[in-house]
């Protein structure tokens, strides 16, 4: 098993060739899970926002009504 | 049957089928790239003929993630036509999408290329033709999603940037004609030329193996990032508000 790390004597070459690679292999799809949960914040905020505008206009619309 | 190509050019469609793929490519890619490590580490010879001591196994995510990298650049360009073209939106999407995971191999290839050149050539780095063509690849890279997030107004930047991609790619023949020279006398290469005939076929056999897990990586992370491209791009629309991540 030792024999296997150390590759001949180039095992650190070997294997922070190999970590380099798993780092920025995991590191991107979970940036892009996170980018996915940060876009659908924004739009779940932005449609929640435009709700309560809405919302907001029409009571304001009857307000006036009963005037 | 007649089928409709063009279905799918609607990110509406997209997005599902995108949404759809994904888990299975995922699956391949966590197949394939660990078979092939395995396969390169445990049932190869230590040496790689010419004289390569063990260090060699580096070339299996060397060489993998290398042509990722020049592949990936040709699929931008091609995504890239297609908008100019046709002019879908998808297309462009696809050609944005494509360019991360384009930087991502492309880094990984410079980086364990380094490591591999500091056991075999004792240096880290060479102005070698074929290191600094890779390099700007690498720039050509950063440079079209620098262009992209510089101009405001989409359409513009999806027309610039693709146009920016179509001029990067005479870089491709110029990186294999770094390696495969026509002819060796004329050219000052440090790094080796790309001899896969000579390699023995175990070793031919677990690099094909590891490429096609990047190339199952690739698509995967793609379609991910598209799909995030889209919801973007697309959330004001309806479709988007009435899908269920939304609503939940």
């Amino acid at each position: 098993m030792n024999a296997f790390f150390s590759m001949g004597g180039f095992g650190a070459y070997v294997w922070s060739a190999m970590a380099v690679a798993a780092f920025l292999m995991v590191m991107e799809p979970v940036m892009l899970m996170i980018k996915r949960r940060t876009v659908l914040q924004t739009i779940k905020r932005a449609r929640r926002f435009a709700e309560r505008r809405q919302h907001h206009s029409h009571k304001e619309v009857n307000d006036e009504t009963q005037k | 049957m007649k089928i409709n190509w063009f279905k799918y050019a609607a990110p509406v469609s997209f997005y599902s089928l995108a949404g759809k793929l994904i888990p299975f490519f995922w699956l391949a890619t966590i197949v394939l790239i660990p078979l092939g490590l395995y396969l390169g580490f445990f049932t190869t010879p230590d040496t790689l003929g010419n004289g390569m001591k063990e260090y060699y196994r580096i070339i299996y995510v060397h060489v993998a993630a290398s042509w990722m990298a020049m592949w990936l650049y040709a699929v931008m360009v091609g995504w890239a036509l297609i908008g100019l073209i046709f002019n879908t939106r998808l297309s462009y999407m696809m050609a944005s999408a494509t360019a991360f995971t384009g930087i991502i191999m492309n880094v990984i290839a410079l980086a364990t290329g380094a490591i591999w050149g500091k056991t075999s050539w004792g240096t880290w780095w060479d102005w070698d033709p074929k290191l600094t063509s890779f390099l700007i690849l690498l720039f050509v890279y950063i440079g079209y999603l620098a262009l992209q997030s510089a101009i405001e107004d989409t359409r513009r930047s999806d027309k610039a940037s693709a146009l920016l991609a179509l001029v990067g790619l005479v870089l491709v023949p110029v990186i294999y004609y770094a390696v495969n020279c026509p002819d060796p006398t004329q050219c000052a290469s440090l790094h080796q030329e790309s001899s896969l005939e000579r390699v023995d076929p175990s070793i031919l056999k677990a690099m094909l193996v590891t490429t096609l897990g990047f190339w199952m990586y690739s698509f995967a992370t793609i379609l991910m990032r598209v799909r995030n491209i889209i919801l973007q791009r697309e959330q004001t629309t309806s479709w988007v508000s009435k899908l269920q991540e939304i609503n939940q």
